[in-house]
């Protein structure tokens, strides 16, 4: 695994106003994430955890301090910029999957890529890999309403790789699975880790996922309190 | 993009055909409004004759139907020079209008009926009849449009049909052609027998064909003529200040069909913004994987367009089907709705416009607040 660094955050602070109320989710974050890492983040509800991910994702924006991403200070791109970013290294996996409803398993997949340019070949090649990757290529013609939970999560993993990205973040991917299908999915991002070198950083309230990460960070009230080192299997 | 704009629609047929149905109502709406519009212009434009003059009483030069002009003014008038003349004959038509009913098979019609000599044909050289001969005593000449303004089919207002009128009979014996004009709906009558029936010695109004003489020489022959007690009008300028007469019922018919459109404008937008809003997630989603807010909007407004088109094109249909059938008649005006280029054209703008102003709030709520609510909510 490669030892060099994708992301850095520095002093990240997030600040929401509501009304005369100042919210702090995140305050003064120092971390860093290396490529091909599997990162795990834990803590209670209103932890700052989601935040964390929103910003490294680029969906959101610090109030305060730097995100570094392959060395590039991303933390003022306009929304245009960080659309563009978000479209080159991103890959998003939701709780609830979030695949448009009205497309079939191929042509979610496909979406992502309708921003970049390229022939419908390439785009017939990627999609095919892409699905091929998340053991879901048997299901490309069906629609979500009629795949299972997981089958609906292995879509939306393979549009999360489709773009072949640097990083892809995972807001609790097996929140809304049952046991069985929760393990396979934690192991095929775990797989993406450690064999397309991809870096996966996931929001998790299960412990038990949490597991099948390198390393988990524990936030509470916007702050890292505790890191956990796990041996890879 | 486009498929994905083109399942989006036929997702949910019911949502997309309660929207194209709104829009379709506004639409035609506007349509007919404008076609309304357009034919009474028309009718009435085409109507004035912009050599002819009319003679009126004074007093009355507003309304031909109001208007009284001694008999004894049909002779002053021929004798004005520079008046149009044919095989000895010269263009001075005297006549008599007015709306009233007439029998026909039993029942009663409200008409327009016109007494008039064969000078008619002088001063309206546009008129031509099309079957039968002009009529004697006893006879009729009826428009060809004269069965739509009295509600009846065609083939059953022919030559040899009888119309009954205060309690004489008529023999229809030919028919005549007025493109364009008020006149193809009215029932002209021999003047005699008019001015007999209705008792009058007087006539509504005279109507001069102007050959070498300009107009201001028949003002200056009413002027001189002051025991006629007659004004001259030009015909076009008479059927402009019809036009100006009736502006109120156009926009009385603008008024109306603005309302009933705003109604269902209202509901297009309605059910336009619940759709959208039921997304809100979809287009979260979409910006998440790095779509931009730009083409998701076109994206929106591609869908309202596609909606809004459809919408156009069923109520151009309809239009075109059923306006040429629709006749509206007020007073001595008659005239059919006319779908005219630009209207069309106007339509096609008003349906585009809409397509993007139903988008618009909707697509403000879905893609204006931060991403992260947007995925939160």
């Amino acid at each position: 695994m490669s030892k060099e660094t994708l992301i850095e955050c520095k002093e990240v602070t997030r600040i929401y106003k509501k009304g005369t109320q100042e919210i702090r989710p995140l305050s003064g974050l120092n971390l860093r994430i290396q490529a091909g890492e599997f990162l795990a983040l834990m803590g209670p509800s209103g932890s700052g955890k989601t935040t964390l991910l929103n910003i490294i994702a680029g969906i959101d924006a610090p109030s305060e301090g730097q995100l570094i991403f392959k060395g590039n200070d991303i933390s003022n791109l306009n929304r245009r910029k960080l659309t563009q970013f978000r479209s080159e290294n991103i890959g998003y996996i939701f709780q609830l999957y979030h695949l448009v409803p009205v497309l079939t398993a191929y042509e979610n997949v496909e979406l992502p890529l309708l921003t970049h340019s390229m022939t419908a070949k390439q785009r017939h090649e990627r999609v095919a890999k892409a699905l091929e990757l998340a053991h879901i290529a048997d299901r490309a013609d069906h629609y979500p309403r009629q795949l299972s939970g997981g089958q609906e999560q292995r879509v939306a993993i393979a549009r999360a790789l489709v773009t072949d990205p640097p990083l892809i973040v995972a807001d609790e991917p097996t929140g809304d699975l049952d046991k069985q299908s929760a393990e396979a999915i934690l192991i095929l991002l775990k797989r993406l880790c450690h064999e397309l070198n991809k870096t996966v950083v996931m929001v998790t309230h299960d412990p038990q996922a949490a597991e099948m990460a390198d390393r988990t960070l524990h936030l509470e009230k916007g702050v890292l309190n505790l890191e956990d080192q796990h041996v890879a299997s | 993009m486009f498929t994905y704009t083109l399942l989006n629609l036929i997702k949910s047929p019911v949502r997309t055909f309660q929207l194209i149905l709104a829009a379709t109502i506004v639409l035609l709406l506007m349509l007919t409004a404008g076609a309304f519009q357009e034919g009474m212009k028309q009718s009435l434009s085409i109507s004035g004759d912009s050599k002819n003059v009319i003679l009126l009483g004074v007093g009355s030069e507003e309304s031909m139907e109001r208007s009284e002009v001694p008999f004894s003014a049909v002779s002053a008038a021929k004798t004005i020079p520079g008046i149009e003349e044919s095989l000895g004959s010269r263009a001075v038509s005297p006549q008599i209008i007015f709306n009233s009913v007439v029998t026909f098979q039993g029942k009663d019609f409200d008409a327009i009926l016109r007494g008039i000599t064969p000078e008619e044909l002088l001063v309206y050289p546009a008129i031509s009849i099309q079957e039968g001969r002009f009529p004697n005593s006893g006879e009729i000449l009826v428009g060809k449009m004269a069965y739509q303004r009295l509600g009846i089919p065609k083939e059953n207002l022919t030559i040899g049909s009888e119309i009954n009128y205060e309690g004489k009979t008529f023999t229809i014996v030919g028919t005549f052609a007025a493109p364009g004009t008020t006149l193809e709906s009215e029932i002209w009558f021999n003047l005699n027998d008019l001015m007999a029936i209705t008792q009058r010695d007087s006539v509504s109004a005279i109507i001069l064909r102007l050959g070498d003489a300009e107009f201001d020489d028949i003002d200056l022959f009413t002027k001189q003529r002051l025991d006629l007690q007659l004004s001259a009008v030009k015909e076009s300028d008479y059927y402009q200040m019809l036009d100006r007469f009736y502006q109120p019922i156009q926009t009385m018919a603008w008024i109306t069909a603005i309302l009933i459109a705003a109604g269902a404008l209202f509901g297009g937008l309605n059910t336009f913004y619940a759709a959208l809003m039921s997304r809100k997630k979809e287009f979260a989603t979409l910006q998440a994987i790095g779509f931009s807010r730009t083409k998701i909007l076109m994206t929106i407004v591609g869908e309202s367009l596609f909606v809004h088109v459809l919408a156009f094109l069923t109520a151009a249909i309809i239009a075109l089907y059923l306006f040429p059938a629709i006749h509206v008649g007020f007073g001595s005006t008659y005239f059919s709705l006319s779908l005219t280029p630009s209207l069309i054209l106007a339509t096609f703008l008003l349906a585009f416009a809409m397509s993007v102003l139903v988008t618009c709030i909707p697509a403000w709520h879905c893609l204006t607040p931060p991403l992260n609510n947007l995925l939160k909510d």
